[in-house]
């Protein structure tokens, strides 16, 4: 069977940029990525991002970013698949090299979300979401997930605070990441008395709004694989064991369970099989909080925690460092920050830096297996990867 | 001109009736409408209409920072509500009440309700919202 392993990882700082262009950022994160893979030449790019149509008024970002990365010439085609655009990306990165059709393929996301005002990007998050049935009425993309929140605090009797807990701990995370949006730890009093965006959902519930771009190598070939750690100075390899990805629904209504992101069961469960591991196996996770019930519900619907009960366990302290699975050192999107159709390449990067110790933030315990879960809508699309410590 | 003027009139009958499909083979109703059964893959389905049906609200969302185009409809209030006999779930606005009144499981009714404009000369959009079922003053409920 082929390997696929992941040779070299860059990221920018997350943040609202006005100084620099979507072409700029992404050119960073593939140069630096490309750099950490000993200056190989990718022979395909594949890029992550959502909203270039509208917030930068770009098509042919593929190409664009391919040319300012030094790369004009290779093949590219851009991704999109909502927030889940980076993973949808990195799937299609690696069938092209599992193929053969590519055996070094560069992946990257980028997203520019403050090149307008904010309610243009509100708008642009919105097309997530069921433009002529959910959007039209003027609900937002929070909206949406407050409704979903709304009924899980019902149906399983937890109050705001009982859920404040993941956006504090993210905050404290991400205080030690320098590519973080939010670096700065809170306290439960600010998250609880941050302005409302749609209730339930108040500010600090949410991910921030930000730009950014994060991007990966990936190889099949083993041999270029170890001499490339080698002449980079790396005692360990990373390979991607295993990857699933899912669907649901646009609209939220005609879900089968308005309470569990079917599409995140579905990929886990194959990703997991892919690799030959279970749960129990894994030891760091990177989920996907563009809210904190989205981080709950993909705890959840991961296998870690049962139906109605992360809240609980989060709050005991349960996934913090020591405990297994370890989750979201980075400060997860909430903190960390959320360039949409970049944060799943972002999650991939530091998963692969924790496995290999150089993550430049909040360590994890050494660990040998970690997983990274991206959705895109409200579990509309959901994209599951498995990296595991080779050598 | 910001709204695509064929978009919204190939939609009235469901924007307008709540034109919905049910499955003949599942008995599930979709909306919004489809040409195969979204939950059983039937391609045996037929035409049928929601508006003389009541719905119970299964949750809502109270929008303060609202999306463009309903900065002078703040706070939105946008609610899932099922229908009572058919069980179809509908997005929706939900009009006529105060946040504070609504709770999970208010019986609501159809009505129809402005929903934006598209600037001073454009289109004019209409829809159905739910409001929670009125009680006719001085009649007892039976």
């Amino acid at each position: 069977m082929d390997r696929v392993f992941i040779v070299g990882v860059g990221m920018t700082k997350i943040g609202r940029f006005y100084d620099k262009s979507g072409r700029e950022l992404v050119s960073e994160a593939i140069l630096k990525a490309l750099e950490d893979a000993d200056n190989i030449k990718p022979k395909a790019l594949v890029l992550g991002n959502m909203t270039s149509s509208v917030l930068m008024e770009q098509d042919s970002l593929a190409a664009l970013a391919a040319d300012y990365s030094g790369l004009r010439g290779i093949p590219a085609f851009k991704v999109e698949a909502a927030c889940g655009s980076g993973g949808a990306a990195f799937y299609a990165g690696y069938s092209l090299v599992k193929s053969g059709l590519a055996d070094t393929v560069v992946v990257a996301g980028v997203e520019k979300l403050t090149e307008k005002l904010t309610a243009d990007a509100t708008k642009a998050l919105a097309q997530a979401a069921d433009a002529e049935y959910e959007v039209f009425y003027g609900v937002t993309f929070t909206g949406l997930n407050a409704l979903v929140a709304r009924l899980y605090m019902n149906k399983f009797g937890y109050t705001r605070e009982d859920l404040a807990y993941w956006p504090l701990r993210m905050h404290e995370y991400a205080s030690y990441n320098p590519y973080a949006q939010l670096p700065r730890k809170t306290s439960l009093e600010a998250i609880l008395k941050s302005p409302v965006v749609a209730e339930p959902l108040h500010l600090f519930d949410c991910s921030p709004i930000g730009d950014g771009a994060a991007a990966v190598v990936i190889t099949k070939n083993e041999e270029l694989a170890k001499n490339i750690a080698k002449n980079t100075g790396k005692d360990v390899l990373v390979e991607v064991a295993g990857i699933g990805m899912a669907t649901d629904s646009v609209d939220l209504g005609s879900r089968r369970d308005l309470l569990t992101l079917e599409s995140t069961v579905k990929a886990s469960r194959d990703a997991y099989k892919m690799a030959g591991v279970s749960v129990k196996d894994i030891d760091y996770a990177e989920v996907h909080d563009a809210f904190h019930i989205t981080g709950y519900l993909a705890l959840e619907d991961m296998g870690f925690a049962p139906k109605g009960e992360a809240p609980k366990l989060w709050k005991e302290g349960k996934f913090a460092k020591g405990d297994k699975p370890e989750v979201n050192f980075s400060g997860g999107l909430k903190a960390r920050g959320h360039p949409v159709g970049a944060t799943g390449i972002y999650q991939i990067v530091e998963a692969t830096m924790q496995i290999r110790g150089d993550f430049p933030g909040y360590k994890a315990s050494d660990p040998v297996i970690a997983v990274t879960q991206n959705i895109g809508g409200i579990g509309t699309y959901s994209i599951v990867t498995i990296l595991r410590r080779y050598r | 001109m910001k709204f695509s003027i064929a978009r919204f009139w190939r939609e009235k009958q469901a924007h307008y009736r709540l034109k919905a499909a049910k499955c003949k083979s599942c008995g599930r109703v979709n909306y919004p409408p489809s040409s195969i059964c979204r939950y059983c893959g039937s391609r045996d389905l037929e035409e049928i209409f929601l508006l003389n049906e009541k719905a119970k609200l299964l949750t809502w969302t109270i929008i303060y920072s609202v999306a463009e185009g309903f900065e002078d409809k703040r706070p939105r209030i946008i609610g899932l509500v099922e229908t009572i006999e058919t069980k179809a779930r509908i997005l929706a606005p939900i009009t006529d009440v105060l946040p504070e009144e609504l709770s999970e499981g208010t019986i609501l009714e159809p009505v129809l309700r402005r929903i934006n404009e598209d600037g001073e000369a454009g289109i004019i959009h209409y829809a159905i919202a739910y409001r929670p079922v009125i009680k006719p003053v001085g009649r007892k409920e039976d």
